[in-house]
């Protein structure tokens, strides 16, 4: 009897039956019999009681048209950010032909004397398209249970004189020089979340630095030569918690631009759920959901809220229906999404048709739609 | 051979470090898309359910295969064990062994189920089988009957050597000692049976399946160690087993599986201890791309639409997300008028290069190489996409495009159409054509590879539907799209144009026409253009009488408009949209239509 068509037709009664047991069977080599089983893990890292979220800058570059004349121009998303010849590593050399030793040569006397303005004047004259540099940067403000306030510095941006300019216009400078910001967080090695380090060295040099440890190590000798003198901590690959309610989340992943390794931030806030924040979520924002509902135990298992840039995913979905950021979220019913950077003008457009709870924001510093939450906005978990 | 090339840093205990070196290999060779295809992938997803695991499809076959990280342990390679000049002792464990199982997940449909678990058979024929799949490691037990073999992942901690091997029965047959009955009545003497006593209850070419996933894996890691694998294969046989009505497994005496492996290997061999091995002078079943040339050239997709459509706004939201996936492309926008509104309003989302006054479909044919010259020289990007007027005949487009295959590769002619204005009078008698059956409409809808049926909201289900049945009739091979605000699941295009690679697309059918006939061109249908400009701000009923005038179809353009300050002013199929737009620069009113007094 063909069994598709006995399946199809009466196949419920025999579930229980023979067809049942069955089913129980499998390919087992025996060499792998013995390894242990990984369950959900659920860690546990305490609770805090709210975050804010105020963007610093999320312009990483100001127009993508040139942006990607540079990368095509430069041999493509293969090559090593060092060698693009971008500010403010130029070498006066040309696209795709610069590096680390040669650029920083260059402005390192005026990164000594902290004028951070003469350096990228000078990266400007040696570099492709400086004054295309923006950057992408966040404070991160914890308030714990007893109500004490910690304050993350959440990457720092690209070009020194917008981020000089965007610190200054949220208070960062200050902070940073009065020791108000408890850690500095640089979530992965992008041009566009690290090169503008210095402005963070000049106002702060002892912050706590906080790196994933796959920086190469241009990356690792940028830190030294900003005249950074604090501690670093390099994060290695899973959780590592910050303080109670707090936790950086090291992903292992190749990106592109010769980069490896980008960390997340987690929240718990008490009675509320996990609040998110990311830089660029090259991970992918699929497994970095799936990998905290795995991985973390978080209130009333819901995963509440989610700050920054979201890519969905590093691959083409094998089933094309499903290559689309807007249905990939739908199974974590977010109550509160800030959402720039890059994810995409239309996509955030897309969210807010869908009925996603964005936060709109104000379309100003360069912001480009009040869809972002942008350049000077805001956000707070819960609300 | 250095595995830093993958992994940038050393091994060390975190028990899943051979899912670290799997992410890795596998996420690094898809920052270019066009170079993990012409690896043979096509398409990943990684589902972190309680285990790290990933579902894929590589070229050449049907099946979705997942891979489950199971664990992994330190262990000694043969070849270090017995090496005499080492200092180390014998048994210091000197490489991580890491596993992962296999699973293969044929369509529904595919009689290739036939031959699989009764359980697989019958999870697959249950709803939701596709979707289920994409979350396979979520530890459903009826997902266990397509677990088929195994994937072994061997990494020296000195970091100078990685093996890939795949371990999977050459047939997976297990035999049902008792049979198994169709129905519950079995003793009865007229039983049917699913499968008679003593015959296999599945029976899987378990290795042939999880080759091209395989060939596809160890092609990625030559790549991404610029290393060519040394390839060998073994056979090792274990007992078949034999299934009983109680629930028994048992071994089968008679009867022998035999477990075929294949190994890539970089650097020295880490191979266990006892494992016989063949080698084999290339990968069998790698990936070849068909047509290596049309690769190097980058692809031009043709976007037509009739004024007025939606051309621009679906271009946007494709763009977007195609950016979103950093595959960056370039626009070649051409319009009817000497406005580059269209142009200005995609200012900052990409490389624009405008061909103005004229339509590409004739005047500008010429110019359509300067044209593509310069965008490609501006950015050598793996695609564009050329915008044509609302009035340009594709066909005429495509015979232009032929005399520049040297510079780019055919891609798709994709179509907006709009609902709105091709719903066509409200007692259109079922049947009967609608506005899409004549002049450049028709023609745009019948060289079409993709049409986009957008603003389907503004009309109801029932005209769409019958919309959609009259663009098939005109179009049957297309593929038919409806879109609001031109979204559209985007990565059906590339799905679609997959499909197509060998067959052809109808927008490359030669279009042959009867002697002394030319193709409609929109010159002939006395279309024209005029761009009004206006000093003072515009009165909403002068604007109104304006675009009123009959014969006129299409009005555009950025005007100052009284109470409102500037705006973005769009007219099309009798709808009029205007949107405020404080930053931008006035650029007058663009009217596009049949009428000469316009």
């Amino acid at each position: 009897m063909n069994r598709r068509e006995f399946l199809k037709g009466a196949s419920l009664g025999l579930g229980a039956g023979a067809l049942g047991a069955m089913g129980l069977y499998s390919y087992t080599p025996a060499r792998s019999a013995f390894l242990p089983d990984v369950n959900r893990q659920m860690a546990d890292f305490g609770v805090c009681r709210s975050v804010k979220v105020t963007n610093i800058s999320e312009t990483s570059w100001f127009d993508n048209g040139v942006f990607m004349k540079n990368v095509t121009g430069a041999g493509g998303l293969l090559v090593d950010q060092y060698t693009f010849n971008w500010a403010p590593f130029g070498n006066g050399k040309g696209i795709g032909k610069g590096s680390y030793e040669e650029g920083i040569a260059r402005i390192k006397p005026y990164i000594q004397k902290g004028d951070l303005h003469g350096a990228w004047a000078v990266a400007r004259e040696n570099s492709v398209d400086a004054d295309n540099a923006g950057g992408f940067s966040c404070l991160v403000e914890v308030e714990a249970m007893d109500g004490k306030v910690s304050r993350y510095l959440f990457d720092c941006g690209w070009n020194y004189d917008w981020m000089e300019e965007s610190f200054k216009r949220e208070g960062i400078d200050n902070m940073l020089a009065n020791g108000e910001i408890d850690g500095f967080i640089q979530t992965h090695e992008h041009m566009d979340h690290y090169w503008a380090f210095p402005v963070v060295a000049k106002y702060g040099p002892s912050v706590h630095v906080y790196t994933p440890s796959t920086f190469y190590p241009q990356g690792k000798q940028y830190i030294k030569d900003s005249g950074h003198t604090g501690e670093v901590t390099e994060v290695k690959k899973g959780l590592f918690s910050l303080q109670p309610g707090v936790a950086l989340y090291q992903f292992e992943c190749p990106i592109i631009f010769k980069v490896f390794g980008e960390m997340s931030l987690y929240c718990n806030v008490k009675d509320v759920g996990l609040v998110s924040i990311t830089g660029c979520c090259h991970q992918g924002i699929i497994l970095f959901a799936d990998t905290a509902y795995k991985e973390l135990k978080y209130e009333k298992d819901q995963f509440y809220g989610l700050y920054g840039g979201l890519h969905i995913s590093p691959f083409d979905d094998w089933d094309p229906k499903y290559d689309d950021l807007v249905i990939g979220l739908k199974k974590w019913n977010l109550q509160r999404v800030g959402c720039n950077h890059c994810t995409g003008l239309i996509t955030a457009q897309k969210f807010v048709d869908a009925g996603y709870p964005v936060v709109q924001g104000t379309a100003r510093f360069r912001s480009k739609t009040t869809n972002y939450l942008g350049n000077g906005d805001i956000i707070t978990f819960p609300a | 051979m250095k595995l830093e090339h993958i992994l940038p840093r050393a091994l060390g205990d975190s028990h899943s470090e051979c899912a670290s070196i799997f992410t890795s290999l596998v996420m690094g060779a898809h920052f270019e898309r066009s170079r993990a295809r012409s690896l043979g992938w096509r398409g990943v997803r990684p589902s972190a359910s309680e285990h790290p695991a990933w579902t894929c499809r590589v070229a050449g076959s049907g099946l979705v295969f997942g891979i489950r990280f199971d664990g992994e342990e330190r262990c000694v390679a043969a070849s270090h064990a017995v090496s005499p000049d080492s200092d180390q002792a014998a048994s210091a464990p000197h490489c991580l062994r890491g596993y992962f199982s296999l699973y293969a997940f044929p369509p529904a449909d595919s009689p290739l189920l036939d031959s699989f678990p009764l359980a697989a058979l019958q999870r697959a024929l249950s709803p939701g089988y596709e979707d289920a799949i994409r979350e396979f490691s979520g530890g459903e037990p009826a997902f266990q009957a397509f677990r088929m073999g195994q994937l072994r992942l061997d990494a020296s901690f000195a970091g100078d050597a990685l093996a890939l091997t795949l371990e999977a029965p050459a047939r997976h047959r297990v035999l049902a000692a008792d049979g198994i009955a169709a129905d519950a009545r079995a003793d009865a003497p007229e039983t049917v049976w699913l499968v008679a006593p003593g015959a296999p209850e599945c029976d899987v070419p378990a290795f042939r399946l999880f080759m091209r996933l395989f060939a596809v894996l160890a092609a990625t890691a030559e790549q991404r160690l610029d290393e060519k694998a040394a390839v060998s294969r073994g056979l090792s046989s274990m007992p078949r087993m034999c299934f009983h009505r109680d629930g028994r497994m048992e071994n089968c005496p008679e009867e022998k599986e035999f477990l075929m492996n294949c190994t890539a290997s970089f650097g020295p061999s880490l191979a266990p201890a006892g494992e016989a091995l063949t080698p084999l002078r290339s990968l069998p079943a790698r990936y070849r791309t068909e047509e290596p040339e049309r690769r190097s050239l980058p692809v031009l997709h043709v976007l037509t639409g009739f004024l007025g459509a939606g051309k621009t706004t679906f271009l946007r939201r494709w763009l977007d997300f195609l950016h979103g996936r950093e595959r960056y492309t370039g626009v070649i926008q051409n319009e009817f008028g000497k406005v580059a509104l269209d142009a200005a309003l995609m200012k900052g989302d990409t490389v624009v290069e405008a061909l103005d006054e004229g339509c590409v479909c004739c005047s500008l044919a010429d110019s359509l190489r300067p044209g593509l010259e310069r965008i490609i020289a501006a950015m050598p990007a793996e695609q564009f996409v050329l915008e044509t007027t609302g009035l340009a005949n594709p066909a005429n487009v495509m015979e232009a495009l032929n005399g520049l295959r040297d510079l780019v590769a055919p891609g798709l002619v994709i179509t907006v159409a709009d609902a709105l204005d091709l719903r066509g009078d409200t007692g259109l008698s079922p049947g009967a054509p609608g506005p899409e059956n004549a002049g450049i409409r028709r023609a745009q809808i019948r060289k079409a590879d993709v049409i986009i049926v957008n603003k389907s909201d503004m009309v109801s289900p029932a005209e769409l539907e019958a919309l959609i049945s009259r663009l098939r009739a005109l179009n049957g091979k297309a593929l038919v799209l409806p879109a609001r605000y031109g979204n559209i699941p985007f990565a059906k295009l590339d799905a679609w144009l997959d499909a197509h690679s060998e067959a052809r697309l109808p927008s490359h059918v030669p279009h042959i026409l009867p002697m002394e006939q030319r193709d409609v061109t929109h010159a002939e249908e006395g279309y024209s253009a005029r761009i009004v400009t206006f000093e003072e701000p515009v009165s909403l009923e002068t604007l109104k009488r304006l675009i009123a005038r009959p014969g006129l179809c299409r009005a555009k353009g950025i005007i100052p408009i009284e109470g409102k300050g500037i705006c973005i002013v769009q007219y099309a199929a009798a709808r009029l949209e205007i949107t405020p737009a404080p930053g931008e620069i006035p650029a007058g009113l663009t009217l596009i239509g049949t009428n000469p007094a316009i």
